[in-house]
């Protein structure tokens, strides 16, 4: 008599798993916001700093703009991963403890692409897809917990909770990928996990039933199509290149 | 897996904390303080001790992490559940917080003595079982385990050995197993045949009733207690049935709810000890309770709210 039959595991459903009821999960995110804050005003700052540095690298070009932008990103998905799935998901699901080395491994991931960021000046229907992700998720994703009735106190924040995290980093990740010749390997990994987390957030509100299941979904069919779009620097789009960039991916200079 | 140890909540605290003190405000309007009815009781074949026909479950509903007011709104149903003669609490390590918030729960209302403490083991590696068992435990804040079931016969054979010695060491009362869902219900028979287990637990409800081909008369032969879980089928049933009249007969048989009628039903197998359902609510618990008491539905009744509950499911 086996323990393990895949017969018996063709009868779970996305609800045999999810292990708490909405109204406690967002009360776990007020909590989440009360042991962080004022954290948050700092990763807003961050984010904000991130958002401007990809607007004009060579603005930055003396400050490596590449680890300006991928710094901010990488502590944000530690803290992301270290403290809210570590230290408030995990109290009302254990398996959020499980996914804690992925955020921590796509944080290592965006430090080690670094100089993948900030290469040239963004251009193209991926760059503008990317802008639209970020500032969402800085802006617009802050926005749907009073938009659905919950506390200002329950808003979901860049850098503090995963959500508008993961978010504008599919945003960051099209816009690097906008001035790039190619896709690196470093950024489309990223992307992949990113991509994962969506699909993991999409499920377990959809689950609950939660309207705000739509916007994981949809950043990340966004991101998925702005990725696969013909790239605007080998296809004519003239960004400017920086000093960051390495050689092999960096546009032609003008 | 997260071993959930929460600072515990002391009665003051959980009466003091402004959901504690605002549900208690409510209670009274709620009317479940009135009921006095205490609940029928049912023999665990195997040890002759009776307990109460309706027990708590815990999947999902107190779950509720470290929000204080949430763990004080936990104790609030406990409470009410104690008070109307309820026993049996049911868990598992694969409820996120809900041990810690029964512990707390527990040691807050002085019920670590009245509490029928049924757990469950949850680890795939045997090995483990007896540290799981014995954080669980911690949790629970119980000298003992009155009932420790293999959570959905996950290594069953190697759990049932470490289960069957403590038992025979004294350090816990009744050993079990359980499946749900219908799942897995020809192994399930196979075990119950062969060994010497207390309790099963398993899902029967006026809509999943699978068990009773073969597993409630089994049980019945080998003098299993049986616990019945999902009776409500996680809401799926008291939802619906919601704002529908009732049955014309259904106070013939004392049931002032559909959620009551749904008890009486699970409840008129002969071969049930005990139905688990899962709430949030002190009332509910409360109501749950009662549906024990007064006459149990004959078969001609059943059928019919067979057939009832089918057309408005
Ligand atoms: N494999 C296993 O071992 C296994 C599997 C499943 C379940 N279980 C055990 O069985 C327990 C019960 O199953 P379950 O939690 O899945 O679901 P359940 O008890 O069938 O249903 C729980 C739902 O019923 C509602 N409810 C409870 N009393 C009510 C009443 N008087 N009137 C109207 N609605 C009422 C609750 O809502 P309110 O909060 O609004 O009252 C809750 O949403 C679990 O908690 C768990 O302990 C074990």
């Amino acid at each position: 008599m086996n323990t393990w039959r895949l017969d018996t595991w063709l009868t779970y459903r996305p609800e045999d798993f999810l292990m708490f009821s909405e109204p406690v999960y967002w009360q776990m995110i007020q909590t989440h916001n009360a042991l962080f804050w004022p954290a948050h005003i700092l990763t807003m700052l961050a984010g904000l700093g991130v958002l401007v540095v990809l607007g004009n690298p060579a603005g930055f070009a003396r400050f490596r703009p590449g680890l300006l932008i991928a710094g901010p990103l990488a502590a944000s998905w530690m803290l992301a991963g270290f403290g809210f799935l570590g230290l408030s998901y995990a109290s009302i699901n254990w398996a959020a403890e499980w996914l804690i080395p992925l955020f921590v491994f796509q944080g290592v991931l965006i430090l080690l692409g670094r100089t993948d960021f900030g290469v040239g000046v963004p251009s193209g229907i991926a760059a503008v897809l990317g802008f639209g992700l970020l500032a969402y998720a800085l802006a617009g994703y802050p926005l749907l917990a009073p938009l659905a009735g919950r506390p200002v106190a329950a808003a979901e924040v860049f850098g503090v909770a995963p959500d508008p995290t993961v978010i504008g980093t599919l945003g960051v990740l099209l816009i690097a990928r906008s001035s790039l010749k190619r896709r690196t390997a470093p950024l489309s990994l990223a992307l992949a996990i990113s991509i994962v987390w969506c699909g993991v957030s999409w499920i377990t509100l959809d689950t609950m039933n939660t309207w705000e299941s739509w916007s994981p979904a949809v950043a990340a069919l966004v991101a998925l199509i702005g990725w696969s779009l013909p790239n605007a620097v080998s296809t004519g789009g003239t960004p400017k290149a920086s000093r960051s960039g390495r050689a092999a991916d960096r546009p032609a200079a003008r | 897996m997260t071993k959930h140890r929460s600072k515990p909540v002391s009665r003051r605290t959980l009466l003091a904390g402004s959901a504690g003190a605002a549900l208690t405000a409510l209670l009274p309007k709620a009317g479940w303080t009135d009921q006095t009815t205490t609940p029928s009781l049912r023999t665990i074949p195997s040890s002759g001790a009776r307990i109460p026909a309706v027990g708590l479950g815990s999947w999902i509903t107190f779950n509720v992490g470290d929000s204080p007011v949430l763990r004080a709104q936990c104790a609030e149903v406990m409470d009410a559940f104690f008070k109307a003669g309820g026993k049996m609490i049911d868990s598992s390590p694969m409820y996120g917080s809900a041990q810690s918030v029964i512990g707390d729960g527990l040691r807050a209302l002085g019920r670590t003595d009245t509490v029928f403490s049924a757990d469950k083991v949850w680890i795939s590696d045997t090995d483990d079982g007896p540290d799981q068992i014995a954080d669980s435990r911690a949790l629970w804040q119980v000298p003992k385990f009155d009932l420790l079931q293999v959570h959905n016969l996950v290594g069953w054979e190697g759990h049932l050995r470490t289960l069957f010695e403590m038992k025979q060491s004294g350090h816990l009362s009744c050993v079990g197993l359980t499946t749900s869902h219908g799942r897995r219900h020809q192994d399930l028979a196979e075990i119950m045949a062969r060994e010497p287990i207390d309790f099963v637990q398993l899902t029967y409800n006026v809509r999943d009733r699978a068990a009773a081909d073969r597993l409630l008369p089994l049980a019945q032969d080998r003098g299993i207690a049986v616990i019945v879980n999902r009776p409500f089928r996680r809401g799926g049933l008291t939802q619906p049935l919601e704002g529908q009249p009732l049955p014309d007969w259904a106070g013939e048989v004392g049931a002032d709810t559909w959620a009551q009628l749904l008890l009486k039903f699970i409840l008129a197998h002969p071969a049930v000890t005990t139905a688990i359902p899962a709430t949030t609510k002190p009332h509910h618990a409360v109501e749950n309770l009662a549906a024990s008491t007064g006459p149990v539905l004959d078969a001609d009744l059943s059928r019919r709210l067979i057939s009832q509950v089918e057309s408005l499911t």
